[in-house]
């Protein structure tokens, strides 16, 4: 499956609170990226909470689009993206 | 046997009970217990239908593992059981509407809810698909709850009931996938059964019938497969109930009591012994194993002589059965044993009924495979009657879209007609596989049949043979622009089918001399267009009505008219929808993604497309706009992956042949071009597309991609055959050409043609206009224009049309919001946005649905609150 990662900005600064309820809306996304089949790995958030990068396997960049509209989160930008690790890194063959 | 425990099943019995609280109140839904064979599914069922027995009615069928399974089967037994009424349906004249109506009114009878079990999906023919289908789409208003369960571990990826359940609504499923037990559980079943647990769970990996199995051959070792579990068990049986097991395992679904009698005439207690060795009898007597697993382990078991046997002996008994009673020897049934019997003389002869009788039920895969069957016996029979099985093989492949297998059998069939010297028959034999070879995409040799056809068939007596083929090399024509021809042959055909009264070909032929009119805008087009519409109705044709309705839409949008358009489709989904002709709801919404594109409404646009895109039964003249439409939104949000479309779109282009698929690929990667910057590729992309003699297409069909070639600098102003628009373009007024795109309705070619203004005020309009409909690199290429002119204060883009709102509205939807707060009504908005109030009405529902309010005051209400507005 494509691995994706989601640009996002929030003007306002996003509030996602390190109490019981900020674990729930986090699973409430979780649940709803599932009805499309899309995995949320885990997202990078600046620290003036005004934007967060976020990496995502999904199925297509519309079942990204459709999760983020359900679940009231802004798209900025998609980029279809791989890992490189620098100390495990291998040069492709021939 | 005693009944084990259902252990670690109430998670999966309270979804299942919420999802029919829910039906009982009205909103029903289909509930798919999935899992691989011996999860447990059917006991789970069990359980939970004897826990609401009293509260609901509760009906049963099952699909059965023949070789090729009985039409609409767990539909019989559901008659059988429950429902005279259903019974008649099933055996009147009223063909499949009937039946599903009766299906459907079955589970709104009575006054509480209706629990509705379909066993075993995996094998289910396809007409008890289609079933699903029409049922699924309408059970969330019904007080009734259907459980279907299936195998997903033997469904590959083209399994037709994985379609199947993709096409139904996903609002109407609810998902129950029981799990294999924990090793807990396991070791409370072997402590219950007064056996060791060491080893149990690792062998059997926790599948509850493996476990039960296991323990029932209990003798300390565990088998290390189910098939030996189950070998182990039946090799204790005594003779008599072992010839019983055996018999049954070559039965594949229940064995009735007389035909064990017939057959064995079993002492009773050996009958008792199989019931105590695992097998179940039901209520009617009837002997059955207590899972699919236990029947195929012993029926593998069989020397295959031994099988042979047992097959021709319950055809045997099933026919001289069948002879008093019909009802009691299904032909699938029979054809399944003659199969097993290896009897060819059988088979001639029972393979055709069966074939039939699952056409007749709209079972069209299994007729293929009857067919099929029949077909392989029947070599040495006359060549007329193997030429009409081979047309009606050829007839249930094309409706099952098994097109090569369609035009090998169509091919032989003319062979066979030529020589027996039947012109007619051969003559429409060609007609058929001109059309099947337009199918797969090969135009000429769609031509050379057709044009023989015509050959053929003029050297017989007129009828509507010959008006037939003329209308099929006119709708060739028609789907080339081809207006001449179009009229030259149609006209032919009308000629003939009218004074004939044959309204079928009658409508066709309209259908494809309006559609050519309407391409090329001459006068009384619309109107013959119309006529084919209401001819279709008349006589209820479902396939030319939704065919009427396909070509009013697209030559509306080809013309931009473009809410003419939205009407069109909107009814023509609507009816396709309702009578279930799922390939005309594909191709129209394949359509309306293209024309939501252009009205810059995304989401829905991508919507439509993504249904057509995902769907593999979606065929390649859906498939081109759809999938040029995903491209083209992927490359205005700059979402990755739109290149691979484009590449695939063009290539389906390419092989269609048609330029109006070609015109679909080639303007979707001009504009890619055009966005990225690049002049000279964006000419490229748009002179493939191109005949060397484009004086000739007609206007509309050149309109956009000659714009491409113009900003390109392939082409230059003025020319003549380009509709208005693109010559004030071509004449540099951009300001004029983005008014009448505006009036048009086209936001895309809006902010195209304002982007082509040499002026700050025109790109400034354009880059608030892409930045409305969400395209990031319209608004990117319109900032690069802005930055070269050294235009100052242009914003950055807060791009505020791409945030999502916080309730999932679209644009267009906060925008009628924020009018209706504003206190404008219906005919006040659609006056203001310049559209028709039919759209507003749409538009406003869909806002008051989103909302979750059913009036426009708690609408503003609730905007006001939610700081809205």
């Amino acid at each position: 499956m494509p691995r994706y990662m989601v640009e996002r900005t929030f003007p306002t600064g996003l509030s996602v609170p390190g109490t019981k309820d900020g674990a729930e809306s986090c699973l409430r996304v979780v649940e709803k990226n599932a009805a499309e089949g899309v995995t949320w790995i885990h997202s990078y958030v600046t620290d003036d909470r005004s934007k967060t990068f976020c990496i995502y396997d999904g199925p297509n960049p519309e079942a990204i689009r459709r999760v983020a509209s359900a679940n009231g989160l802004p798209v900025d930008r998609i980029a279809s993206v791989r890992v490189l690790d620098p100390y495990f890194h291998v040069a492709a063959e021939g | 046997m005693p009944q084990l425990e259902l252990l670690e099943r109430a998670s999966e019995l309270a979804a299942l009970t919420a999802a029919l609280d829910d039906a009982a109140q009205g909103r029903g839904a289909i509930a798919l217990v999935s899992g691989e064979a011996g999860i447990g599914k059917t006991a789970l069922v069990t359980h939970f239908a004897r826990r609401v027995a009293d509260r609901v009615r509760t009906l049963w069928g099952a699909c059965d593992p023949l070789l090729t399974p009985r039409p609409l089967g767990p539909l019989h037994d559901i008659a059988r059981v429950s429902s005279p009424r259903l019974l008649a349906a099933l055996g009147g004249s009223g063909g499949r509407e009937a039946i599903f109506t009766a299906a459907l009114d079955e589970l709104q009878r009575g006054r509480g809810a209706t629990l509705c079990v379909i066993e075993d999906a995996h094998w289910a023919d396809e007409a008890t698909l289609d079933l699903l289908r029409f049922l699924g789409r309408r059970i969330a208003n019904a007080p009734a709850l259907i459980v279907v369960t299936y195998r997903d571990d033997e469904m590959g990826a083209t399994h037709p009931l994985r379609a199947a359940l993709g096409q139904l609504p996903g609002s109407a499923l609810r998902r129950v996938r029981p799990a294999a037990l924990s090793p807990v559980a396991v070791s409370r079943l072997a402590r219950d059964a007064g056996q060791p647990a060491t080893g149990l769970h690792e062998i059997t990996g926790g599948n509850p019938f493996f476990v039960t199995e296991a323990l029932a051959a209990g003798d300390g070792d565990v088998p290390p497969t189910v098939r030996d579990a189950v070998l182990a068990r039946t090799a204790r049986l005594s003779l008599d109930a072992q010839c019983i097991t055996e018999l049954a395992s070559v039965v594949p679904m229940r064995t009735e009591g007389w035909l064990i009698e017939a057959l064995l005439a079993p002492p009773t207690a050996a009958l008792d012994e199989c019931v105590s060795a695992g097998m179940v009898r039901d209520a009617e007597g009837a002997l059955r194993f207590r899972h699919e697993l236990a029947r195929r382990a012993v029926e593998e078991s069989l020397a295959p002589e031994r099988r042979r046997q047992l097959h021709a002996r319950c055809l045997d008994t099933l026919r001289r059965v069948g002879a008093a009673d019909p009802a009691r020897a299904d032909v699938a049934r029979l054809v399944h044993h003659a199969e097993g019997a290896r009897d060819t003389v059988a088979l001639r002869e029972l393979a055709p009924l069966a074939a039939e009788q699952a056409a007749a039920a709209g079972a069209h895969r299994e007729a293929v495979k009857h067919f099929a069957r029949a077909l392989r016996h029947t070599l040495a029979l006359l060549p007329t009657e193997r030429a009409r099985l081979l047309e009606r093989h050829a007839y249930e492949c094309y409706l099952t879209d098994q097109m090569p297998e369609a035009i090998a059998a169509r091919q032989e069939a003319l062979r066979l007609w030529q020589t027996s010297g039947n012109e007619e028959r051969a003559g429409e034999t060609l007609r058929w596989l001109s059309r099947l070879h337009w199918f797969i995409g090969q135009r000429a040799d769609a031509e050379r049949y057709g044009r023989e056809a015509v050959d053929v068939l003029e050297r017989v007596p007129r009828g509507s043979a010959l008006a037939m083929a003329y209308s099929n090399v006119a709708q060739l024509a028609m789907l080339a622009d081809d207006v001449e021809g179009a009229l030259l042959w149609g006209n032919r055909a009308i000629a003939i089918a009218e004074p004939l009264g044959d309204a079928a070909t009658l409508s066709h032929a309209l259908n494809n001399v309006g559609t050519a009119e309407c391409v090329y805008e001459r006068p009384g087009g619309y109107e013959r267009l119309e006529r084919a519409l209401v001819i279709a109705q008349e006589h209820q044709l479902h396939e030319h009505i939704a065919r009427a309705y396909t070509n009013l839409a697209s030559t509306t949008i080809l013309s931009r008219k473009l809410e003419a358009a939205r009407r069109w489709l909107d009814e023509g989904i609507a009816f396709s929808t309702e009578h279930d002709l799922d390939s005309w709801v594909l191709y129209m919404r394949a359509w309306r993604a293209h024309l939501r594109f252009q009205t810059g409404e995304w989401d829905s646009a991508v919507d439509d497309a993504c249904a057509v895109a995902d769907n593999p039964r979606a065929s390649v003249v859906s498939r081109i706009p759809a999938l040029a439409v995903l491209a083209r939104v992927r490359r205005h949000r700059e979402h990755p992956g739109w290149e691979a479309l484009l590449d695939e779109t063009r290539a389906l282009a390419i092989g269609a042949d048609e330029l109006q698929r070609r015109e679909a690929a080639a303007c979707a990667r001009a504009e890619a071009a055009w966005l990225s910057g690049n002049g000279e590729r964006t000419g490229d992309e748009s002179a493939w597309a191109y005949p060397p003699d484009m004086e000739e297409v007609t206007p509309w069909r050149r309109a956009e991609l000659t714009l491409w070639l113009w900003r390109a600098g392939r082409v230059a102003g003025p020319l003549d055959g380009v509709p208005h628009v693109v010559g004030l373009s071509l004449a540099g007024d951009w300001r004029a050409a983005a008014a009448e795109w505006k009036n048009i309705g086209s936001v895309v070619d809006q902010a195209h043609a304002l982007a082509d203004a040499d002026e700050e005020d025109g790109l400034r309009q354009s880059l608030a206009l892409f930045e409305r409909i969400g395209s990031l690199a319209g608004a990117t290429m319109v900032r690069r224009k802005l930055a070269s002119m050294g235009a100052r204060g242009v914003p950055r883009g807060s791009r505020p049309s791409t945030r999502a709102h916080p309730l999932g509205l679209t644009t267009r939807q906060q925008q009628i919001l924020g009018l209706i707060c504003d206190g404008l009504s219906n005919a006040e908005i659609a006056a203001r946005l310049n559209v028709s109030e039919k759209t507003v009405d749409h538009h406003v529902s869909a806002v008051l649905g989103k909302l979750e309010v059913r009036s426009r005051a708690k609408a503003v209400a609730k905007a006001v609150a939610l700081g809205l507005r």
